[in-house]
């Protein structure tokens, strides 16, 4: 496949019939034309987003700033933070009360405090997920993949048995499942590259097997009468198509998954109980060993997340204070196993691990200073108990973003927000095409990555935009 | 470009269609006849090579070319010949009767709802009626997911454990009284947090009129067990919550066997249900986008939904319990009529040989014809159209 030359150069070298013709396909295979690979060095093979759904408040987790303990009829405005701030294993780098195992591995990794989310106007959630995932603004008229979808379609797989792109814990049947569909998809790549779906870990097992019931003798068997039946096919006799190999090479691919001894990774059983209990505080804590392990077996794209429910999770419209505790507990033991249990297996450096939010959150605030827009939720002038403790809003302008290996910086803190409200990025700031751009250069892509649809190249950023983060490569 | 926006393979077709089109006053029907009538249209249908193969410069038109299933059209197939792959749609002009609504424990975390966890619930609603010895019959409908046992007036009237089987019974008379209880016993199973349902509606027939009652938001239910005698009209419930409404569709659809009769229903059409993970993985589209065209080519992904999926799976052995046999006879026919169901022809001596020792090996078993539907379903020659 030749390399596409760009947008212009595209134009100005094919006719319009030319194009026409482009349009013109049964499927978009060879219409998809693949930039060759860059030749940039990569530094990373695999990589795994940590999502945290629902708007993690950055003054409550990993940007702490002044403590105003819960006091009975305190005025809303002088709430700060809710928690007071504790050491991490980095000078000059503190952490919200909660999250010290991971305040443990910064040694390991970059803290981003200076990322804004885009303005997208009335604050949807499922919106800034569509824009973080696909780093494109919804609506668009052509379904844009999600970034593991890109990775997919770029990489494949490291281990070939394995499906490319993984996502782990977020369930389609909750509220706003539809807008989730959205951007769960690999768009216009195809679903060769959409998101293998897991959204309880612990039974991954089941995704990878043979149907319930059915033991590995007898799905041995009904291959044996599928391959069977298709020899004896008179059909065979008006010579083979296209069509007919690739239906018969997708089941024979997902015939030798379902019973290769890589599916032994999806098996959380397997896993020894002292390093199982570390990992189990809850759904996505085993997210995270799975992700690991399937890492270990050669998957390259794996999001776990906290699964986005609306006005759950990280989603706190009430009860703020309270929630976030829960939240941090969920997340803090596994995010930094997993992270140790990478580095003892030799593979952190090659697996860049990304932790991060749509936006943030505050008590008063929604949106950024230069554009509030509409209030979601009421907030009371004096916090007369718990339930209106808490960062009710949706705040924009200062989010922060945990990056380790994949040949990120060890032990560096990269732009901070404001000390006083509004807290947003005051130095640095870092928006969502430099984050894919980042993740895409450390995997050696190239940052113009584009594929021809519809007619007009479309780029793996806006207008293959987004200047990766220099500062934060080692 | 759109589809609609390429050059036509041959202009002087599409003009003279057009025309033939417009002489016969703007009539579809008739154009259709005049395409699927046409010597090109009824041409054995052609192979791709390649997937690029019909813009080459050098094409030669031999006739329509295969085209692959779409998800929905898979799904319409398998429910016409096999089993009704889905129970319910979401849009529909037909609504179940009595306009009954899914209702279920309200479970909330810090002042929110949230999806049921697994585990027992109870309900119970009280309802009076008129005049006692004017009712003619009652009848109800009900439907749980997953298991339920109702009773009325402290009477077990009945149990299910299969919300895709709609439960229709009728109530002798004598087991109702002026002031009525229902009260039903349910379960959800799973392992995390996954929707759950009750739906119901009882018909009473009086001469000139019916009386309704049905599942919706003025029922009460509790999560924990509740005294033995809970069933009764006198059981004080004052403690139990208001049930909590997913309105007519819920995560469910509108069942379209939920009706009161005997007559067979339309099935539920692929295209009028919400899409799901299995019709998405086959390459339904999402409604954000128009797209105008789907990939016809088969990816490892689908192939793992075809191989393992837990619905289609549940529904070949649903539609097995249908097809089986254990007389050698009617297996042979059997297994004809599957083919001409499926693939529109018989089988071969090879092809029938191939699959009656198929069922000879799985001595006959349910599962020998469940995965003889399955090869059939999953051949090329069933996807290609």
């Amino acid at each position: 496949m030749e390399k596409d030359p760009g947008r212009r150069k595209f134009l100005q070298t094919v006719g319009s019939a030319g194009i026409a013709a482009l349009g013109a396909s049964i499927s978009s295979l060879p219409f998809l034309s693949s930039c060759s690979k860059s030749g940039l060095e990569s530094k990373a093979d695999h990589v795994i987003l940590l999502w945290m759904a629902g708007g993690m408040c950055h003054t409550e987790t990993f940007d702490p700033k002044r403590y105003t303990p819960f006091e009975k009829g305190m005025p809303s405005k002088k709430v700060i933070s809710t928690f007071p701030a504790k050491p991490t294993v980095l000078d000059g780098l503190a952490f919200s009360e909660g999250l010290e195992a991971i305040g443990q591995v910064m040694d390991r990794g970059t803290i981003i405090r200076s990322y804004r989310a885009a303005d997208l106007g009335f604050i949807l959630h499922t919106r800034h997920q569509y824009h973080w995932h696909t780093c494109y603004e919804p609506p668009q008229s052509v379904q844009p993949p999600h970034i593991g979808a890109w990775i997919a379609k770029e990489l494949g797989p490291v281990n070939a048995v394995m499906p490319p792109f993984i996502d782990i814990g977020q369930r389609m049947t909750v509220g706003e499942g539809e807008e989730l569909k959205a951007f769960h998809s690999a768009g216009f790549l195809g679903t060769e590259f959409g998101p293998f779906a897991i959204p309880d870990p612990s039974q991954g097992l089941e995704s990878v097997s043979p149907p319930k019931g059915m033991d590995l003798q007898r799905f041995e068997s009904r291959n044996k009468l599928y391959r069977n039946l298709i020899d004896q096919s008179p059909f065979a006799d008006y010579g083979s198509s296209y069509h007919q190999e690739s239906l018969e090479r997708s089941m024979e691919r997902s015939y030798q998954l379902l019973k290769s001894p890589e599916v032994a990774a999806f098996n959380l059983d397997l896993e020894p109980s002292q390093s199982y209990e570390k990992y189990n505080t809850g759904r996505f804590g085993l997210g995270c060993l799975l992700a690991r392990r399937l890492i270990e077996n050669g998957a390259r794209f794996i999001s776990v997340t906290t699964e986005y429910e609306p006005f759950l999770g990280w989603d706190t419209h009430e009860n703020g204070h309270t929630r976030l505790a829960k939240m941090k507990q969920l997340i803090d033991r596994p995010v930094a196993q997993l992270i140790l249990d990478l580095e003892e297996r030799g593979l952190l450096d090659r697996t860049l691990v990304i932790l991060a939010s749509e936006f943030s959150r505050d008590m008063l605030m929604e949106g950024r200073p230069e554009e509030n827009v509409k209030n979601q939720v009421e907030v009371p002038d004096f916090v007369e108990s718990l339930k209106y403790y808490g960062m009710h809003r949706h705040f924009t302008d200062g989010c922060s973003i945990l990056m380790w290996g994949g040949g990120i910086k060890k032990g560096h803190i990269h732009g901070q927000t404001a000390e006083e409200r509004p807290f947003k990025a005051i130095t640095e700031p870092v928006v969502i095409d430099q984050i894919h751009q980042t993740i895409y250069h450390q995997l050696g892509l190239d940052p113009e990555t584009n594929y021809v649809i519809e007619g007009r190249p479309f780029y793996s950023t806006p207008d293959g935009k987004g200047k990766p983060i220099l500062d934060i490569l080692a | 470009v759109d589809d609609m926006d390429q050059m036509p393979w041959s202009q002087e077709l599409l003009d003279w269609l057009a025309s033939d089109f417009i002489e016969n006053n703007y009539n579809f029907k008739k154009l259709l006849r005049t395409i699927l009538t046409s010597k090109a249209y009824r041409l054995t249908p052609s192979l791709l090579d390649a997937p690029d193969h019909l813009i080459k410069k050098d094409f030669v038109f031999n006739g329509p070319v295969l085209r692959r299933l779409t998800a929905e059209q898979f799904v319409d197939a398998f429910t016409t010949n096999l089993y009704p792959f889905y129970s319910g749609v979401h849009y529909t002009q037909k609504e179940p009767d009595g306009d009954p609504k899914w209702i279920w424990h309200r479970e909330i975390e810090y002042d929110r709802t949230v999806l049921p966890k697994p585990g027992a619930r109870w309900f119970r609603h009280t309802f009076d009626l008129e005049s006692l010895d004017q009712i003619r019959d009652a009848q109800f409908i009900i439907s749980v997911d997953s298991s339920f046992t109702l009773y009325l007036n402290e009477q077990e009237i009945v149990q299910g454990s299969d919300w895709r089987q709609v439960v229709k019974k009728s109530i002798p008379l004598a087991v109702l009284k002026e002031s009525n209880c229902l009260a039903i016993y349910a379960q959800n199973d799973g392992i995390i947090a996954n929707p759950a349902g009750i739906l119901f509606t009882l018909e009473i027939s009086y001469p000139d009129y019916t009386q309704c009652i049905v599942s919706d938001k003025g029922w009460v239910s509790s999560d924990s067990k509740p005294d033995a005698d809970w069933t009764t009209l006198e059981y004080v419930d004052s403690t139990w919550a208001q049930v909590q409404s997913f309105g007519s569709t819920g995560y469910w659809g509108y069942l379209t066997d939920f009706r009161f009769g005997d007559g067979t229903y339309e099935p539920a059409r692929a295209a009028l249900v919400k899409k799901d993970q299995f019709m998405l993985t086959l390459g339904r589209p999402t409604r954000e986008n128009v797209t105008t065209k789907r990939s016809e080519e088969a990816t490892l992904l689908q192939a793992m939904t075809l191989s393992n999926n837990e619905l289609l799976s549940d529904n070949i052995r649903r539609s097995a319990e249908k097809w089986k046999t254990i007389d050698p006879n009617q297996a042979r026919q059997n297994i004809e009529n599957l083919f001409y169901h499926l693939l529109g022809r018989l089988p071969t001596k090879k092809e029938e040989q191939v699959l009656l020792n198929e069922i000879e090996a799985k001595e006959r078993s349910i599962e020998a014809w469940e995965d003889i539907i399955w090869s059939v379903v999953m051949l090329p020659e069933f996807h290609l159209i």
